[in-house]
């Protein structure tokens, strides 16, 4: 089941651009601004203690406990290699859910700030610009333009590319 | 991708969306993933109808989930209606067109893309059908299989306890006849699963069990093995299992040499003459089972004289001769059948309403009963004496009255019914006294103890199950008490009749009354043996089943539970305990607590705690199951070295947490193997000439003891052999001499990585086959093993268990700003070192003098990067922990306090993390990281080494 979501969302990421068009959550980085599919997104919670966990990159800020159940929760700036800055009341953690290998995880990703929900028509969608092969950027589905703002629409189980995971089955060794 | 994925993709949607809530935004998240992966498998496969549907009804979702639905609710109706139909087309396998899709989807069938891809795959289904990793027969219904194979686990374990019961006492025949039971119930269903050489095999071992013989019990243990394979294939857990012949072989060549001595085996020993054919077990099997429907219809149509609308009874004495007929056809008993199949006709009339169950139709029903009855023991009588199948003259005439009376014509159906004398208006002791039958203070006696109001058991039936009367006669009592004026007692109409005598009915009030017994009484009109002619059986029945009785009404019930929706359950329960932990020790409350507040609070606490306790306690299961492979494992270990070996298990209903209870089966069999093949002295002149029993001795035991679980095993072979394990030692290098070691630190070097494997020291002590991995698996259940023995005696090895492995007792520590858990049972002490204690070992680090020993001292600042942390060890605390019988110490910054730890995992992302086992929620509700000691020192040798390499 989960295989054919994520094969089913593969399918959609590489169709056409226009399969893409939705809601997006809109969020803040570094002053340039994402989306996120909605349907990707658990929730919205205000920044709060993450109790760090050694030996993980840096881009990985801890854990946190999300009404019982232990999240991880990834930096966005620092996984996109943005600058670190100090967290302000507008800081949050959005929860997604993401596939990974067959199974759902829910993680955390801190952003800036949250905008609004923007509903991203057809039109509007162009194929993301390539930047070279020295970039990874694989988690860019596309760009959203609205009005004069371009948006960045995020592939969420993407952001957690090969390199976290990776990473874990390393550490396991 | 199979259909059988989406098939449960459909049934998961079909349950959310039942709770599903127009706000509710994760559950319709799902379904929308759901509908999407269903239309992107539908486009995959070439179904355009099902991509469609399942596309336009991501749509309709996704409009919810963004408010644009005008009518949220009735989007969701629709939604289901889609469900309803795909899954008419997916798993039920029907055609598209006989779907109804709901409007505005644009999809009917004669829609382009239906019809288009109709004539290319006929009738558009290779849906339907689900395709499973092995040889399932096509036609089952995947739900009913599922439930069958997930039942064959405790069948199986079951057949195994009885087949090693029946070794042991081979004379004892309620094990065998159990055993036949249990094969003859999984024949039955494999066989109607279509599972042929299931069916087969267990046909086999039946008539081997039955033949009277002593039961082949290897050939049965390789059944049950075989079968367990089977099971797991067909649950796509294995490849599939060798072909079945070998087993069946085997089977045969067991039964044969007893077979040969009587007569032979089943089916050729059956006399010519009998005409009785096909499956006799099934045939056996159908007579119990029908005597049981017969029996409830008895009780039920008796409910019935009374109450004859009563629904549920009527429902029940139909399914009653549904199901008989429905078998007897199978088997091609065609009297039964058509007996059945007409009064199964008449009681179909009365469950419509065409016609009411009351007077000649009740009797023409009790006659069917009857009848079958009669043709029920006819075949009994033929399975047991091998005699031809007697026919039932008088079938033919009740076929007859059964049709007339399901056709409305009581006329003639009246006839049969038995002419009751009415005595409108009497009282029952006028009639006594009329009759001369009884005094009247007996009748005024029995009258007294009707009018008790205890059990309210009917005398009709108290007195048929004392063989008194016949149900006939009861039957037409009940129909004379209902007559109109003063309403009779049945007893009293009974007596009237002349069918019972007055004092039979006083006793039966008696008995009415009399609140000991009630069960028994139950189950004799349940076993409905009670009409009539059949007392005498219903007596014997009694005498022969009073235990199965007390058994069949103590069974306790119980629920199958998805362990997942188990699992979420104590997560939730864990949830509520740390929120309710956060309340109760919040600053806010305790600043202004009132005493009120304060009792409120504390019963908060008491009820948290006990639900605490109950969750805790749904995840324990008895160690039983695992012990019982121990006893198989001995038994084939002992046959194969030819050794005797009394195999003795105490405790078996010890309850551990299941997942231990998994965990804790490779160890054991690794520990039994070798007290078996290694403890125990190989001949038994040894033993003897040690002055020991012949039979060599392995107890298994489990046990509580302070606030953990035990398990032991214990030989009464040659023990240890220190001497030959210290030489090892010391040849490998791990130990100096043994002078300073006592023997507990002697024997725990048996868990040393490939102590073992030298052939030496096996062939000398025989201990230590994979003692590592025994003492790995217990230690990551984090359990401790010890191994006692002496020479010539025998050894114990004994396993500590934690209750549970969700909750540790943890002491809380401090480094940095950082906090971390270390368990509190690897902790050994916690000291301040004074400067002098502590050396720096060149480019190993430092070392700490405790006690006279050097141990290493790791810094977990260091270790995890913990910017703020004391750098001083004089200043900060030392923690010394023991992993795998070495000890270190780990400097942190402050000790704060020891609690009860809920473990937590952290997740896919963040497995394995050197030195960190999990996290926990602490009580101000942040993560605290639980440390693993093994790990942590693996880590610092790893950095002490890569330093070293650096350095060079």
């Amino acid at each position: 089941m989960q295989d054919l979501a994520t094969e089913a969302r593969n399918t959609a990421a590489s169709a056409a651009l226009d399969t893409l068009a939705g809601k997006y959550l809109t969020f803040e980085l570094d002053n340039e601004v994402y989306g996120l599919g909605i349907l990707k997104v658990q929730e919205i919670i205000g920044m709060m203690n993450v109790t760090r966990v050694p030996k993980t990159p840096d881009y990985v800020r801890g854990v946190i406990n999300l009404r019982g159940k232990v999240i991880p929760v990834i930096d966005l700036r620092l996984k996109f290699g943005m600058s670190a800055e100090q967290d302000t009341e507008r800081t949050c953690i959005i929860v997604v859910q993401i596939a990974h290998a067959g199974s759902v995880l829910t993680t955390g990703l801190i952003v800036d700030q949250v905008s609004e929900v923007l509903n991203i028509n057809a039109d509007q969608i162009e194929a993301p610009p390539a930047f070279g092969s020295s970039l990874d950027t694989d988690f860019i589905m596309a760009m959203g333009k609205v009005g004069q703002k371009v948006i960045m629409l995020l592939n969420a189980d993407k952001i957690l590319g090969s390199g976290e995971l990776a990473l874990a089955s390393q550490l396991a060794q | 991708m199979s259909e059988n994925t989406i098939a449960q993709t459909l049934e998961r949607i079909a349950e959310s969306l039942v709770f599903c809530e127009p706000n509710d935004m994760t559950a319709l998240a799902d379904l929308h993933t759901g509908f999407t992966a269903i239309g992107d498998w539908g486009q995959e496969t070439g179904q355009e109808v099902v991509a469609r549907a399942a596309k336009s009804t991501a749509g309709i979702i996704e409009t919810v989930i963004l408010e644009e639905s005008k009518d949220p609710k009735r989007s969701l109706e629709t939604v289901s209606e889609v469900v309803a139909a795909l899954q008419g087309l997916i798993r039920d396998g029907r055609d598209a067109a006989e779907v109804t899709f709901p409007g505005g989807l644009g999809i009917g069938a004669p829609e382009t893309g239906a019809s288009a891809e109709a004539p290319q795959s006929p009738g558009g289904q290779p849906t339907g059908r689900i395709t499973h990793p092995t040889t399932l027969p096509a036609h089952i219904d995947t739900a009913i299989f599922a439930d069958f194979l997930s039942r064959q686990g405790s069948v199986l374990e079951e057949f195994e306890e009885l087949a090693l019961t029946i070794e042991k006492r081979p004379d004892d025949a309620t094990n065998i006849d159990a055993l036949r039971r249990v094969l003859h119930s999984v024949k039955g269903e494999s066989a109607m699963l279509g599972l042929g050489d299931v069916e087969r095999s267990c046909h086999i071992a039946e008539d081997a069990v039955s033949s009277g013989a002593t039961p082949p019990v290897d050939a049965l243990l390789a059944l049950k093995d075989w079968l367990a394979h089977s099971f797991a294939s067909y649950s796509g857990m294995e490849a599939s299992p060798g072909p079945v012949e070998t087993v069946i072989e085997r089977l045969q060549a067991g039964a044969q040499p007893e077979a040969l001595r009587q007569s032979p085996p089943a089916p050729e020993q059956l006399p010519a003459s009998k005409p009785l054919e096909g499956d006799l077990g099934l045939m056996g099997d159908f007579v119990a089972e029908a005597r049981e429907h017969l029996e409830a219809a008895d009780v039920n149509l008796l409910t019935l004289e009374t109450d004859p609308k009563n629904e549920e009874a009527i429902n029940a004495v139909f399914r009653a001769f549904h199901t008989i007929k429905g078998v007897a056809g199978f088997l091609a008993l065609d009297d039964i059948k058509s007996c059945a199949h007409e009064a199964e006709n008449l009681l179909d009339k009365v469950r419509k309403g065409e016609l009411d169950l009351v007077g000649p139709v009740v009797d023409v029903t009790f006659d069917a009963v009857d009848a079958l009855k009669r043709l029920i023991g006819h075949v009994a009588d033929a399975l047991g004496s091998g005699n031809d199948l007697q026919g039932e003259p008088s079938l033919p005439a009740l076929v007859a009255a059964i049709q007339a009376a399901a056709s409305g014509d009581l006329s003639s159906v009246a006839s049969r019914t038995p002419a009751v004398a009415p005595h409108p208006g009497k009282r029952l002791g006028e009639i006594l006294v009329e009759t001369g039958a009884a005094s009247k203070d007996s009748v005024s006696e029995a009258l007294e103890a009707q009018r008790h109001p205890a059990p309210k058991k009917r005398i009709g039936d108290i007195l048929v199950e004392e063989s008194r009367v016949s149900r006939s006669q009861v039957q037409a009592a009940v129909e004379v008490s209902q007559q109109p004026g003063p309403p009779h007692k049945v007893g009293e109409v009974l007596v009237a009749m002349g069918s019972v005598s007055p004092s039979d009915v006083g006793e039966a009030l008696e008995a009415q009354e009399n609140p000991e017994s009630p069960r028994l009484g139950e189950l004799l009109v349940r076993s409905g043996q009670a009409a009539a002619r059949d007392v005498a059986l219903a007596l014997r029945s009694q005498s022969a089943a009073p235990a199965q009785a007390g058994q069949a009404v103590q069974v306790k019930e119980s629920v199958k539970v998805d362990a997942d929706r188990l699992d979420r359950l104590l997560d939730t329960i864990g949830e509520l305990v740390i929120a309710e932990s956060m309340v109760c020790q919040s600053e806010e409350l305790q600043d202004g607590i009132t005493p009120q507040l304060s009792r409120q609070l504390g019963q908060l606490d008491k009820i948290t705690r006990e639900l605490q306790e109950m969750g805790t306690s749904l995840r324990m299961v008895p160690v039983r199951t695992t012990f019982q492979k121990m006893a198989r494992l001995v038994r084939d270990l002992a046959k194969k070295s030819g050794k005797q070996v009394e195999f003795v298990m105490t405790g078996e209903d010890t309850e551990l947490d299941k997942t231990v209870v998994d965990k804790i089966s490779d160890p054991l069999v690794h520990m039994v193997r070798n007290s078996v093949d290694h403890g125990l002295e190989s001949t038994t002149d040894e033993r003897v000439a040690a002055g020991k029993p012949a039979t060599g001795r392995v107890e298994l035991r489990a046990f509580h003891k302070g606030g953990a679980i035990y398990i032991e095993i214990e030989d009464d072979g040659r023990g240890l052999n220190r001497d030959a394990i210290v030489a090892k030692g010391i040849e490998r290098g791990l130990i100096r001499d043994a002078d300073q070691l006592t023997d507990r630190e002697i024997y725990n070097l048996v868990f040393e990585p490939g102590f073992s494997t030298a052939k030496k020291i096996t062939d000398v002590s025989g201990r230590g086959v994979g003692m590592d991995v025994v003492k790995r698996n217990i230690e990551s259940l984090r359990g401790q093993i010890e191994i006692t023995s002496h020479p010539g005696q025998g050894s114990r090895f004994s396993i500590r268990l934690p209750l549970t492995l969700a909750i540790i007792d943890g002491m809380v520590v401090r480094a940095g700003r950082e906090r971390y858990i270390i368990p509190t049972l690897s902790i050994i002490r916690s000291i301040r070192p004074a400067a002098g204690d502590i050396t720096t070992v060149v480019k190993r680090g430092e070392m700490l003098r405790l006690q006279e020993k050097l141990i290493p001292l790791f810094r977990l600042n260091r270790l995890y990067d913990i910017a703020d942390a004391m750098s001083d060890p004089t200043e900060a605390v030392v923690v010394v922990v023991e992993d795998e019988g070495h000890q270190v110490g780990i400097v942190l910054d402050e000790l704060l306090g020891q609690q009860q730890i809920v473990i937590k995992p952290l997740g896919e992302l963040m497995r394995g993390i050197p030195g960190v086992s999990g996290g926990a929620v602490m009580p101000d509700g942040s993560v605290g990281l639980i440390l693993d000691v093994g790990g942590l020192v693996r880590l610092a040798n790893a950095e002490v080494s890569e330093t070293v390499a650096g350095n060079n």
